[in-house]
């Protein structure tokens, strides 16, 4: 041991003094500490799944996003998309589609908090029938005239029977009237028809009625199709839960079972689900399982490759208990420190296993060297911590540098995995160099390592590579210079649906919007103070080629309300007096109801033919149904005529609902304008902000998920109003920030790394040989990237940042070896030492590291997400360079310094 | 006294203004009159469906709507009238003596009397959004399985053409059937008869087969045979086509496109309209003894 030692010799030594004398308290203390944390986290950490909390709210279109969610709710919505062919029928069935969709997620109103997929009269209020288009509102007052005379004639004698002959009479003549008919007025007719003799069958034969049967069908309800008509969307709005990972995970399990029963009973149908908070439920599902997959496959090959290695499996054990114990107490470092996980903080713990274990190999390997040379076991531990320390120590540094550079970063979800990471880190080098070698030391002692040592230890048959280390390093070159065209074939992909797993039901449909209609599920948000102010803006941005289509506040307030009161006012006039109480008689004729239903039949079974001669099936069905009915209530009433008298309940309850639905007619007919005051709140409140402030949703006119169109939608929009905001702005700058962000940490961890090697050793060369395999190693990894196709995107990028951290780990361990080898009895200073790098356990450690990294991210290769498996594919690109720049590149340089030194003394 | 070597006067002004606007008027006159007749150009139309339901009276609004429509897309320099017939015999007889200049005839009409009323098809109709329809041969469905083995009467709308529809279906001459085809205005009350066995078959359409599939009627019956894709009702435009017959083709593609144009394409129970691909066979005139070569 030389008598001089420097500050962080030091520190090893007391280290090694404290673990040799006291290694059961080092470890008793570690695992309390450990326990503490544990329960700390487990009691205190929160898990923070919201993915608007991963940018700092400082950041201006993030604060300028969170103010509109603030002011408008949260209004990120679950898409249902039904496909149709675009034909009535299918239109039809989509229609019940998702009716039948819509009456199963009512019954959980504590996970679906709104559905909105249709939009009544009713829901309009009293100036519904304003919102008509000009067509729509002559059509209305078309049938209105054309029913008046029939209304009118059975309110002169309200009963069911006259009812009936109303019907009959508007069906006759071979349904030509009814053929007039608006297919989605006749429709609902039909469906009030089967409503109504529904209800007549109940009271018959149950001797019961059901007063919804008698209610009218919803009017005028228009439904969400996309304008070729060839989707129908439903928007769901979930109750969201932060505190668990899938924020949205209920909902989204109740929504998709309410699916799958619904397609069951409309096997035809095809629906699907998307929208942003789905993608990202799946994504956190596929990465989820990718992660634990790729875990899985970690443990098995790492554990494989270390039994291979290490020989026997105590080893490993004790590297893994150190490594647990380094992350239980960088869980209770997280919560003391920042209370919460976010998404990207969360996976700090397999960053951890990447890195960490990559110190307890060095340790491990160096003192089976020992061992194998003879050393006893306390002078072997003391020989790993001292000779291999200062390089662990070392490597440590450069990696938490890699954490640390993204401290200050805006992405608040980065600069948290930074500090946890980074931290996490230094708790690992602490564990390795106190916890690890205090293990060893009591299994050592106790004499529990397998006996047989370990025979991979060294790699000497690679030293015949330095043999001739310049034609090495000449034909290293050479490779380099030949790969390097496919180095400008290395770009940046912002595109972020390319990302997401294939096959998943939400993109398969997200992608089916964009293509099938030209839809997408994010949409900008622009405010503005006053209507007349929104009506310009829209105007402005119907102007807008990148534009697709508008919702406003706008949409409700009717255009040119006056040529439309004049057709109102003249339906009402054929009204006339509607008197507020209609008296139905007590009584049921029961032989002019049999009649009247036969009449009825007839008329229905000549507009059953006429429809089915046309080849219009959808309301074929309905009457067919009705057609049945009426015959079973033909033949009930008449062999028991008595029993008409229980259809009595049904006659006044009939007579109430018309009357109910004459009154709203003629309050809906004589509105004469609307004002935004009057328009419902629960649509009033989508559109207005709680600080009185109007907003116009944006939609896109072309795929924003391609980023090009993304970035001229945004700015087309923020030339119009540089405060525009929504999910397409906070896409873009996210994608720029974290560009910007993953591109400034590389930058600031070479320098930084630069600085701490220069710091060490005060010598550029050291510094320069111990980035050599770091740079060549990049290079050949972006000439490979090339080559193969691979770009950079959002997922892979964050790749390099850990391999800078991890390629100069190899370096700082390979140079020190050398130094330390050059130190060797009989060794000339300043020459190539008498002893090569390859016979030492040092290449076959950082051969290790570099494997074990590989293992562990390889298991990503078969991820399902796209962006994990890109990671893992430039993390395994990565780290193998790594691993072969380690080997090839450096020795050979070392060999050529040495050589050149020796010349030169 | 007069000096004869003077020059003569000139004529009163007043003659010389005549002189003018009758030359003007020689120019102006016959340019008004081909404006007159321009404007008068009539494009009529019959819509001729053997087997459909309504009549030329409950048909009417219709036919004004679409003559209305296709008289906009020539903006008004044509007037055109329509009229609708889902009987063959008004129809042949109002051919006799009227000319339309286009219509939208049964597929049937149009193989059958395409080449003696000089018919061009010029689009397609797109019943239900399909380019293709298909005509099926229901039977009992614990019937014969052969349709070469039935015997009686096969019902349908679509068959009122007889030797048409037994080429286009059968792909023989109906006399070479062995049973009997009956045009009716009743499919549906056919179809019921064939499920009760008391009728041999009955002929659909696509439209009517997808519609049959909703009711119970249809675990009841069968299809015995199907025909290969026939194209649908033709647009066809009469003697040889010229430059109103591309106008005409191009107002009716725009259609599907045009929001005002979708109730009218309701009513007339069709997608749209589309340029027509596959053309029909069509019978030469006098041919008796076979289909088609």
């Amino acid at each position: 041991m030389s008598p001089r030692k420097n500050p962080k010799e030091r520190t090893i030594l007391l280290l090694w003094r404290m673990v040799s004398r006291y290694p059961g308290r080092v470890i008793g203390t570690g695992a309390l500490v450990a326990i503490l944390s544990v329960l700390a986290a487990f009691f205190f950490l929160d898990l923070n799944s919201d993915q608007d909390r991963l940018v700092s709210p400082e950041v201006p279109f993030q604060r300028q996003y969170l103010s509109h969610l603030k002011n408008f709710g949260d209004q990120e919505y679950l898409y249902v998309v039904i496909k149709t062919d675009g034909t009535r029928a299918g239109k039809q069935t989509a229609i019940e589609f998702a009716d039948s969709l819509n009456a199963n997620l009512r019954l959980h109103p504590e996970l679906i908090e709104a559905v909105y997929y249709r939009i009544s009269l009713e829901d309009l209020g009293n100036a519904a029938l304003l919102f008509a288009s000009p067509e729509e509102a002559r059509q209305l007052s078309r049938t209105v005239v054309f029913l008046a005379p029939h209304i009118k004639a059975w309110m002169k004698d309200p009963t069911l029977a006259r009812l009936l002959e109303q019907v009959s009479t508007l069906m006759g003549g071979g349904g030509a009237k009814a053929m007039d008919m608006d297919p989605a007025l006749l429709n609902q007719a039909l469906e009030y028809l089967s409503s109504l003799l529904q209800n007549m069958e109940k009271a018959l034969f149950t001797h019961n009625t059901d007063p919804s049967l008698s209610g009218f069908p919803q009017m005028g309800e228009q439904y969400f199709f996309t304008p070729n008509e060839k989707r129908l969307i439903m928007r769901l709005l979930p109750s969201k839960d932060y505190g668990s990972m899938d924020v949205i995970g209920k909902p989204l399990q109740m929504v998709r079972r309410a699916i799958e029963d619904t397609r069951a009973a409309f096997p035809g149908v095809e629906a699907g689900l998307t929208g942003r908070p789905v993608l990202q439920a799946d994504e956190m599902e596929t990465t989820d399982r990718d992660m634990t997959l790729a875990a899985i496959i970690a443990i098995g090959l790492v554990g494989l490759l270390f039994t291979a290695v290490l020989h026997g499996w105590l080893r490993p054990f004790l590297l893994l208990i150190a490594l647990l114990m380094a992350m239980a107490w960088s869980f209770g470092f997280a919560t003391v420190a920042v209370g919460e996980l976010n998404l990207l903080s969360i996976v700090f713990a397999l960053v951890l296993v990447g890195i960490g274990v990559d110190f307890g190999i060095h340790m491990i390997m160096r003192y089976v060297e020992g061992v194998k040379a003879g050393l006893g076991v306390d002078e072997a531990v003391r020989t790993a911590m001292l000779k291999t320390g200062p390089g662990i120590f070392l490597g440590a540094v450069t990696s938490v540098c890699a954490f640390f550079s993204v401290l200050f970063s805006d992405f608040t979800g980065l600069a948290q995995l930074g500090l946890i990471g980074g931290t996490g880190v230094l708790l690992c080098l602490i564990s390795m160099m106190t916890i690890l070698p205090a293990m060893m030391l009591i299994a050592g002692r106790k004499n529990l390592f397998p006996s047989v040592a370990p025979r991979i230890t060294a790699m000497p048959f690679l030293e015949r590579l330095s043999k001739r280390p310049g034609w090495a390093l000449f034909l290293l070159g050479i490779i380099s210079l030949a790969g390097l065209p496919a180095l400008f074939k290395v770009g940046f992909s912002y595109n972020l649906l390319e990302l997401q797993a294939r096959g998943l039901e939400s993109v398969r449909y997200e992608r089916d919007l964009i293509e099938a209609s030209g839809e997408s599920t994010w949409y900008a948000i622009m405010t503005g103070r006053s209507i007349p102010e929104i009506r310009d803006l829209s105007r402005t941005l119907k102007a807008l080629p990148s534009v697709g289509h508008l919702d406003s506040i706008l949409d409700y307030l009717p255009q040119d309300p006056s040529k439309k009161n004049v057709r109102y006012e003249k339906a009402a006039m054929a009204l006339g007096h509607i008197p507020m109480r209609i008296q139905a008689p007590k009584t049921v004729d029961p032989g002019r109801l049999t009649h009247a239903l036969s009449q009825l039949k007839t008329a229905l079974m000549e507009l059953e033919e006429t429809l089915f001669a046309a080849g219009a099936g959808a309301q074929l069905t309905l009457l067919d149904q009705n057609v049945r009915a009426m015959e079973a209530l033909q033949h009930h009433l008449q062999q028991d005529p008595k029993s008409a008298r229980l259809l009595e309940p049904v006659q006044k309850e009939i007579t109430r609902n018309i009357a109910r639905f004459m009154d709203k007619l003629t309050i809906w007919l004589s509105a004469d304008t609307l004002t935004v005051d009057q328009i419902p709140p629960a649509i009033r409140d989508l559109y207005i902000g709680k600080d009185g402030t109007y907003q116009i949703k944006v939609m896109p006119g072309e795929n924003v998920w391609q980023f090009d169109n993304l970035k001229r939608f945004v700015a087309d929009l923020r030339r119009v109003d540089p405060g525009v905001s929504g999910v397409p702005v906070v896409v873009l700058e996210s994608a720029r920030l974290m560009h910007r962000t993953f591109l400034f940490a590389a930058g600031v961890t070479l320098c930084l790394v630069s600085l701490i090697l220069w710091g060490y050793s005060r010598s550029w060369r050291y510094v320069l040989l111990t980035i050599l395999p770091l740079g060549v190693s990049m290079l050949w990894l972006l000439e490979l990237m090339g080559g193969m196709g691979i770009q950079f995107n959002l997922a892979n990028f964050f790749a390099i940042p850990i391999l800078i951290a991890i390629g100069v780990d190899g370096g700082v361990h390979l140079l020190a070896r050398w130094k330390e080898l050059g130190t060797e009895p009989g060794h000339q200073a300043g020459t190539e030492p008498i002893r090569g790098l390859f016979h030492t356990s040092t290449p076959t450690a950082v051969a290790l590291s570099f494997a074990t990294t590989m293992i562990g991210f390889g298991g990503l290769l078969f991820a399902h997400h796209l962006g994990l498996a890109s990671l893992g594919v430039v993390m395994v690109l990565g780290s193998f360079m790594g691993m072969m720049a380690a080997l090839l590149a450096l020795p050979p340089a070392l060999k050529l310094l040495g050589n050149f030194n020796k010349r030169r003394h | 006294m007069q000096d004869k070597n003077r020059p003569p006067r000139p004529a009163p002004r007043k003659c010389r203004i005549k002189t003018i606007l009758l030359g003007v008027a020689l120019q102006v006159i016959p340019l008004l009159w081909t404006g007159v007749v321009l404007s008068e150009e009539v494009l009529d139309f019959a819509v001729i469906q053997p087997g459909q339901p309504g009549n030329a009276e409950s048909a009417r609004p219709v036919m004004e709507a679409l003559a209305a429509y296709v008289q906009k897309g020539f903006r008004s320099k044509v007037q055109v009238e329509g009229r609708y017939f889902n009987r063959l015999d008004p129809a042949l007889a109002f051919l006799q003596d009227h000319r339309p200049a286009w219509g939208i005839v049964s597929p049937g009409f149009y193989v059958q009397e395409a080449a003696r009323l000089d018919m061009t098809p010029i689009a397609s109709t797109r019943p239900g959004g399909h380019d293709t329809d298909v005509w099926r041969l229901m039977a009992p469905k614990d019937g014969n399985d052969q349709w070469q083995t039935l015997t009686g009467t096969v019902s349908g709308n679509m068959l009122f053409e007889t030797r048409a529809a037994a080429c286009l279906l059968f792909g023989v001459p109906a006399r070479d059937l062995p049973f009997t085809l009956a045009g009716t205005f009743r499919p549906l009350r056919a179809l019921r008869k064939v499920a009760a066995g008391t009728l041999t078959g009955a002929v659909v359409d696509r439209m009517q087969y997808e519609a049959v599939q909703r009711l119970p009627l249809a675990r009841k019956i069968k299809v015995l045979h199907t025909s290969g894709p026939l194209p649908p009702s033709p647009v066809v435009w009469r003697g040889p086509p010229d430059e109103r017959t591309e106008q005409l083709a191009s107002i009716l593609l725009g259609m599907k496109a045009d929001k005002d144009a979708q109730s009218l394409l309701r009513l007339l129970q069709t997608d749209g309209f589309a340029r027509t691909n596959r053309p029909l066979p069509r019978f030469a005139p006098g041919q008796e003894t076979g289909c088609f070569p």
